[in-house]
């Protein structure tokens, strides 16, 4: 398999009145062509800073240092032109809220048609394949689907109409950004399903951010943990969760519902919070929350120990007992 | 759709009945009746008396408020009381300059104020900015009647680029767009920058939602999504605020049309005043109230088209 993204030391920082706030420190990160990668994180792990450098929307004030390397180029070192040029060209995602993520004033046929600006073809054409398309992605009635505005839409359905923009773009890189998140639970099996299907479709990498582990064991391949900005665990699915290595990934899993073995009344959680996002950080991240921590957690810089099946850790313990 | 209309027809019938009384009132408080205007100082108390009886004055304020409006449903805004000619021409032949006034005024606001808002817009905080903000205020803070005259003493008077009174030639349609001119922009001028600063407000608020994010991810061009995506989102307020501003706008109309003589609704509203002549008073007046009725249901009807998430609410 060949590299299709290739992150390096990926850090992200913006600028505040509190002075810089980093969002995304060191971050390394590989995705190889046809996988399925699992990015897991709390709110403020980073993942949404992570997902707009990928899609090169970071905002303005927004301060990028590293490498984003897909397909042989640097997404930090292009021209706003060469950026759009991969946008919904290779790049495609589906957002987060399937009920505001299309414009309230034009049909779906309309806006399916826009999205797939990159491709050659007449107007009819591009209709064609979105109508072919919306069936693909289990829509009833197509046709009518096309004449209709979002808002007579329920979000499932949204969210298809979403996936379906996304893969008429043919990406080699699909950014699924928490797709899940606004939708009910029994819509949200059905939105994984399709994408787990849509591989079929589309010969493309998925990342699948999320901050349910359960999701990520039903359809990724590979996981990768993010705490406060920094990846402190990564790896092949089936042995992050058999032997999860870092004590927030235990803790995380810990707290996966369909996991716990004796009956509780209480589920488990992680106490605490995530530390703020100001620059000036000592240590690890989660040691004022992890139950394994010593002498050097508070002070010493993260190290990194590689794990077997291309995956890592970043934890003191980890390293002190390797 | 039908009870969309029965409620805007509730509305026109509520603002008549509103203005036509505040009007009556007025009528009553102000000096000076129509009846010593129409027979001149020399007239004999039993002559005005006389007329009076004829026009129906002598009869209780809320009888003479039915008897109008009665008259107003038929269709008939009653006769002048100095010439004797039905009011209903009268409005007729003076309705056509305001309207002509006033539609070029908003065509002049929003040539210019929505692109100027839109590109404010898009460079927020820059300098360019900036400066249309203060111009936009400016203008907004300028009096119509202001306008008009230091318009008049440039253009007209300073110039000669434009004629300084009249609406123009009948018949002549280059001499009254000429006459049109002047007049319209000073009408329209504090529209522009009220429109500017309208646009530019509304465009940031549909710029942050998240379908320009979606957009933008799919590599369409900002300026492509600011025209097609954003814009249509962003003139709906625009249009609401001037369905209900056409009454202020028919105000700024009437100064204006009195600093250029133009012989539209406000000229007549305003001579009328003077001579006390108020069947003609109430029919401007009446007249105008139905235009921002219409006006209003224009508004929605524009804006229903332009957003379908409205058109439930028909």
């Amino acid at each position: 398999m060949s590299m299709l993204l290739d992150i390096r030391r990926l850090s992200v920082s913006y600028a505040s009145e509190h002075g810089p706030l980093q969002a995304v420190r060191n971050i390394d990160l590989t995705l190889e062509k046809g996988q399925v990668l699992g990015l897991v994180g709390e709110s403020g792990s980073g993942k949404s800073t992570l997902v707009s450098a990928l899609l090169t929307l970071l905002p303005p004030g927004a301060q990028a240092s590293g490498q984003v390397i897909y397909q042989g180029q640097d997404l930090l070192q292009m021209s706003p032109a060469q950026r759009r040029g991969l946008r919904g060209n290779g790049i495609a995602t589906v957002s987060q809220d399937p009920f505001t993520a299309l414009n309230p004033v034009v049909t779906i046929g309309k806006q399916l048609v826009a999205f797939q600006h990159h491709k050659p073809g007449s107007k009819a054409e591009k209709a064609a394949r979105a109508l072919a398309m919306l069936e693909r992605v289990g829509l009833s009635d197509p046709a009518t689907r096309m004449r209709q505005y979002p808002h007579e839409l329920s979000g499932g359905i949204r969210q298809r109409v979403a996936i379906a923009a996304a893969l008429l773009t043919e990406p080699a890189l699909l950014i699924a950004d928490e797709p899940t998140t606004a939708l009910d639970a029994t819509t949200e099996m059905q939105i994984v399903a399709l994408l787990r299907e849509s591989r079929d479709v589309v010969d493309a990498a998925i990342l699948f951010v999320t901050h349910d582990l359960h999701l990520v064991g039903s359809l990724c391949d590979h996981v990768a943990v993010m705490y406060a900005g920094e990846m402190v665990e990564a790896g092949p699915v089936a042995q992050v969760f058999a032997a999860p290595r870092h004590p927030y990934t235990q803790a995380l899993l810990a707290c996966d519902p369909a996991r716990i073995v004796t009956p509780t009344r209480t589920l488990p959680f992680i106490p605490g919070h995530v530390p703020p996002p100001t620059a000036a950080r000592l240590g690890c991240p989660f040691q004022p929350r992890c139950s394994h921590a010593f002498g050097p957690c508070a002070s010493e810089a993260l190290p990194t120990t590689p794990l077997p099946f291309g995956g890592m850790v970043r934890c003191h313990k980890v390293t002190a007992h390797a | 759709m039908l009870f969309y209309l029965f409620r805007r027809l509730l509305l026109a019938i509520s603002v008549l009945l509103v203005t036509v009384t505040m009007l009556f009132s007025l009528v009553f408080l102000v000096p000076g009746d129509p009846a010593s205007v129409a027979l001149g100082p020399r007239a004999t108390q039993a002559q005005k008396e006389a007329l009076r009886q004829r026009m129906g004055m002598d009869q209780p304020a809320l009888v003479q408020v039915g008897r109008f409006l009665a008259r107003v449903a038929t269709g008939d805004l009653g006769e002048d009381v100095l010439t004797h000619r039905p009011v209903n021409q009268l409005v007729a032949r003076a309705l056509p300059n305001t309207l002509v006034l006033a539609l070029t005024a908003i065509g002049w606001a929003m040539l210019l104020g929505i692109p100027l808002g839109c590109w404010a817009a898009l460079r927020p905080d820059t300098l360019a900015d900036r400066v249309i903000g203060v111009l936009s205020t400016s203008v907004i803070a300028l009096p119509a009647f202001v306008v008009a005259i230091y318009a008049l003493l440039v253009f007209s008077v300073g110039l000669k680029w434009f004629p300084a009174i009249g609406a123009g030639h009948p018949g002549d349609l280059g001499s009254q767009l000429h006459a049109l001119v002047l007049p319209s922009l000073t009408v329209g001028l504090s529209w522009i920058g009220y429109l500017a600063r309208l646009v530019r407000a509304s465009m940031l608020e549909v710029l942050q939602e998240n379908h320009v994010r979606t957009y933008r991810a799919f590599g369409l061009s900002d300026r492509l999504i600011a025209l097609h995506y954003v814009l249509p989102i962003a003139i709906v307020p625009v249009v609401s605020v001037l369905g209900v501003g056409i009454g202020s706008l028919l105000s700024g109309a009437v100064l204006t049309e009195i600093v250029f003589a133009r012989p539209g609704l406000g000229k007549l509203a305003y001579d009328s005043v003077i001579s006390r002549n108020f069947p003609v008073v109430m029919g401007t007046v009446v007249v105008t109230a139905a235009l921002y009725v219409l006006a209003n249901v224009a508004a929605d009807l524009i804006n229903a088209r332009l957003d379908p998430r409205l058109r439930q609410g028909l």
